[in-house]
């Protein structure tokens, strides 16, 4: 049974005037008492004294808290992500944009919108400076991932960064942002109708989210979060750009993970049973430098023939394992001559490995071939921005064949004032090094022949797993280019299949 | 009248001998001659001393070579090196005088290494090409590459490969075999480690398979520093002269072949490449006609006060006649006669400028190789304060008769190509 609001409001009414009327009619016949009474100025005094010694007593015991400075986080472009030379540009080119944006720019949706665009011209630019279009330089599919990604970052960005981020969902602005993008771009592209459907509702909604953002902002009045919302917008901007543009969002990660490039499954099918995608270790240098003996005194057993005479013939991978390292395949490369025509052969594979040794004898003086041939390694991966260069040691191999040529009582001290055998194995060091553009800290001695027992391969190892972070960002940036460089088909099936399904029912429902 | 005509005669004798005495026997007593006469008797006999043409990868044992066959020190060697073409450089033995001379390509495998100027420079002299490579190191291609253009152009040159290094592939700590264990033709024998037999091997089958006609002399050598503790220093150093003497024209034979061995005085040996580079430089002042170059005379003074400065003291006008007292009057107009008909002979058309050239050649050069040893010999007696009993005059004529030999099967003729002796010393 419900009663009619009429004497519910009447009820409140009452309540109201019952209660309130007292309390309200007190304090003028309180002042009109004591104006009568003549005891007004007193009671000022009194009241004027009561609340100094309250504003003191307050000051003293209870000191206003602090209101805490804006934290200063600032959103610095992690550089450190990039993967090759090319990113690392890009990078530096949206950290510019970056310091110089203006906070005012969120006030306008236009000012918003080009300085989106500068910061993926400027990243697309670096990335593709040959081209006269280089905006266009992706797929739909990239550009699809793309504003899933930059959704879910620019959310986790916001949060972190904007007081109230969490509520604003400043990542529908970007996503729809990019899907604007993605609608210039995929003018041609068969799923058009889609991507335009889409993007009326959410352009509404876009610029609902915008204005509450703006009006917030400017209620606090607070120059310092605007500015930093507008860095990491560019930042974002930037990062989904270096994203798109790197070819990495063509490649899921689960893809990614899953993939296996040629060169390691033709690994695989020749050493059973290894690690989805090992790192590639090359072992290259001259004939009868002891490429073939470091093979086995790296795997710790006789795998690699070896012989006086050259007895590598092509380029042939052997599994290393070591407790506690990822699976490594060494490819043992046949050895390098004066002539060009290995030298190819060995750039080729360099181009697909991760880490390489360059194994050097000591004992032989005639390092102009290793200079040439390592001058074109690194002139090779110099040329391609978007390859990451794998790291290089230089392995001195025949080190028992110094002077004074009858020695060999290990261990040797290279740092200290050593025997006569020391000090010809660090002028070694320091002459190959000097030869070949090797600091001292990547080189490493060792004797591999059968007398002394693998004498510093130990050492070696140590090297190689102080380089292996630096080996994984080669063989990430590696793995990327074998997957997105190879056309799908069954996918490039699926896709007209897809196609053909849409149009057949478009048809059929008119 | 008759003793008019008698004393004329006695006078014009008298006069005649004098000339020759001030032409010939003068100069060797005079002051040591001034350095430019120096530079142009070394260019003189640079003109004949062969060339040794070394192929071979850096620190493949080239120096240690150089070492071995002339006694030179490292640090001689290495700044007695001249430039000699773009690509290589050369370094003549004695400086001096040289009797020898290596030409070490430097430019080998580089890219843009073109061995044409090199060639001509081998093709212009005596030469022999003297592969050197480390018997382990089975890199060989920029050297087998040179090889192959050098006998494509000359299918008949003979080729001595050094096979250096062989401790290399010796068990740690082992020694060189008691005896030398490589036959005639550098064959390894049973005692010869497997692996490093297997490489000498694997080499030898290189090489063997270039063009060409000429002989392919292998020597396995070792030549190792006294500190290095292998004995003997220089393994295989004499099957390494034997090889180039049987490989290399006549004069580099006769440099290398009657070198250091069999010369028990120590100084003498040394003397020995001197004394056959002035002979040279004496023959060639013969046999190119023409002006700049120091005619026999002053280029055995020269000779006299090198030897000398040998066994540590100076060539004086006393010495000088004590020496001359101890090779008989005799033998002193037999040397002023031959300078004399060596001269008319010049002048005889045709015959002067060739046969007779040659032939005043040959005789230049027994003579002033004769009066160096006859010198050694003088000065090693005095120096051992033993009197001269005619030993002095023995061997003279035992030099003369041996350096008759030895220049008959030279040609010190320098080929047209050659020109102005300047032109191998940039």
């Amino acid at each position: 049974m419900k009663e009619p609001p009429l004497t519910r409001y009447l009820r409140l009414a009452v309540l109201g005037a019952g209660l309130f009327v007292p309390t309200v009619t007190l304090i003028p016949l309180g002042s009109l008492w004591l104006w009568e009474r003549g005891l007004v100025i007193y009671w000022a005094i009194a009241v004027c004294l009561l609340t100094t010694v309250a504003f003191v007593l307050q000051r003293r015991l209870f000191p206003e808290p602090r209101t805490p400075e804006p934290a200063k986080v600032e959103i610095r472009p992690p550089r450190a992500e990039a993967a090759t030379p090319a990113e690392e540009r890009a990078w530096i080119e949206v950290e510019r944009l970056a310091d110089t944006v203006r906070p005012e720019l969120l006030g306008s949706r236009e000012e918003t919108w080009a300085k989106g665009l500068e910061v993926i011209e400027a990243v697309a630019r670096s990335f593709h400076p040959e081209r006269r279009e280089p905006l266009w330089q992706f797929t739909v599919t990239e550009a699809l991932a793309l504003s899933e990604r930059v959704s879910v970052r620019l959310r986790t960005a916001v949060v972190d960064n904007v007081p109230l981020g969490d509520r604003l969902t400043v990542a529908q602005l970007m996503t729809m942002w990019r899907w604007r993008g993605v609608v210039d771009t995929a003018e041609r592209a068969y799923d058009l109708w889609r991507v335009v459907r889409l993007l009326n509702p959410i352009s509404a909604a876009t610029q609902e989210v915008r204005e509450r953002l703006q009006k917030r902002m400017y209620a606090w009045g607070k120059d310092q979060i605007a500015r930093r919302v507008a860095r990491t917008f560019v930042v974002e901007v930037g990062r989904a750009a270096i994203d798109l543009y790197s070819g990495r969002l063509a490649v899921t990660e689960a893809e990614l993970s899953a993939h296996v490039s040629d060169v390691a499954r033709k690994d695989r099918e020749r050493v059973p049973a290894s690690e989805p995608e090992p790192l590639r270790l090359l072992i290259a240098g001259q004939t009868g430098a002891g490429k073939s003996s470091l093979v086995n005194a790296l795997a710790e057993q006789v795998t690699a023939a070896i012989d006086v005479l050259p007895a590598t013939v092509g380029f042939t991978p052997y599994a290393l394992k070591r407790d506690g390292l990822p699976a490594i395949i060494a490819v043992d490369s046949p050895g390098l001559g004066a002539n060009a025509v290995p030298l190819d052969g060995l750039i080729a594979q360099a181009q697909d490995c991760d880490l390489m040794l360059w194994v050097l004898a000591a004992s032989r003086a005639d390092r102009e071939t290793d200079r040439l041939a390592l001058e074109r390694f690194r002139a090779h991966f110099a040329a391609q921005p978007n390859r990451r260069r794998p790291p290089v040691l230089l392995v001195l191999t025949h080190i028992d064949r110094l002077r004074p040529f009858k020695e060999w009582a290990p261990p040797y001290d290279l740092s200290a004032e050593g025997s006569e055998k020391a000090q010809s194995i660090c002028a070694a060091l320091e002459a190959s090094g000097a030869d070949l553009g090797f600091t001292t800290d990547d080189i490493v001695p060792v004797c591999l022949s059968a007398d002394c027992s693998s004498y510093n391969v130990d050492a070696l190892w140590g090297r190689v797993v102080d380089l292996l972070p630096e080996a994984r960002k080669a063989q990430l940036v590696r793995r990327l280019r074998d997957r997105s460089s190879r056309v799908d088909w069954s996918r490039v099936w699926s896709q007209a299949a897809n196609a053909g399904r849409v149009l057949a029912r478009t048809v059929i429902a008119r | 009248m008759m003793t008019h005509w008698t004393s004329s005669f006695r006078r014009s004798v008298d006069k005649g001998w004098s000339r020759l005495w001030d032409a010939v026997i003068e100069p060797r007593y005079g002051p040591a001659p001034a350095p430019e006469v120096d530079g142009a008797i070394a260019e003189q006999a640079r003109l004949a001393a062969p060339v040794v043409w070394l192929v071979g990868k850096v620190q493949s044992g080239k120096t240690s070579i150089i070492h071995s066959l002339t006694g030179a020190s490292e640090a001689q060697i290495g700044s007695g090196f001249r430039r000699c073409t773009t690509a290589s450089r050369i370094f003549a033995f004695p400086e001096d005088a040289p009797v020898i001379q290596f030409l070490d390509t430097r430019g080998l495998g580089e890219a843009g290494y073109d061995p044409a100027e090199d060639l001509a420079v081998a093709e212009r002299q005596a030469h022999l090409v003297l592969v050197v490579m480390k018997a382990l190191d089975t890199q060989q291609e920029a050297v087998l590459s040179l090889l192959g253009r050098i006998r494509t152009r000359h299918p008949d040159w003979p080729v001595v490969v050094a096979q250096t290094s062989l401790h290399e592939g010796y068990p740690a700590g082992a020694d060189h075999p008691a005896k030398y264990p490589y036959g005639s033709d550098g064959r390894a024998g049973p005692e010869v480690p497997s692996d490093l037999a297997r490489s000498l091997g694997w080499q030898r089958a290189q090489i063997e398979a270039l063009p060409g006609t000429g002989a392919f002399h292998f020597v396995p050598i070792d030549l190792t520093k006294p500190e290095d503790g292998f004995t003997p220093v220089a393994f295989g150093r004499d099957a390494l002269i034997d090889a180039m003497s049987a490989a290399a024209p006549a004069g580099l034979a006769a440099a290398l072949q009657s070198g250091a061995r069999g010369e028990e005085d120590e100084r003498r040996a040394q003397a020995h490449p001197h004394v056959l580079g002035y002979a040279a430089a004496a023959a060639v002042a013969d046999i190119v006609p023409g002006a700049g170059l120091i005619a026999v005379p002053g280029v055995q003074a020269k000779m006299l006060h090198s030897i000398a400065s040998i066994y540590g003291v100076s060539w004086t006008r006393a010495l000088a006649a004590e020496f001359t007292g101890a090779l008989g009057t005799s033998t002193l107009v037999r040397i002023a006669s031959s300078f004399g008909t060596r001269e008319l002979a010049k002048f005889i058309p045709v015959y002067g400028q060739t046969a007779g050239a040659a032939a005043a050649a040959v005789l230049s050069f027994a003579t002033t190789y004769a009066i160096g040893k006859a010198a050694c010999h003088f000065l090693g007696r005095r120096l051992a304060g033993r009197p001269d009993n005619g030993e002095v005059l023995a061997a003279y004529a035992a030099a003369f008769r041996r350096a008759v030999d030895l220049a008959r099967a030279r040609d010190f003729r320098p080929s047209p190509a050659s020109g102005r002796p300047g032109e191998v010393r940039p």
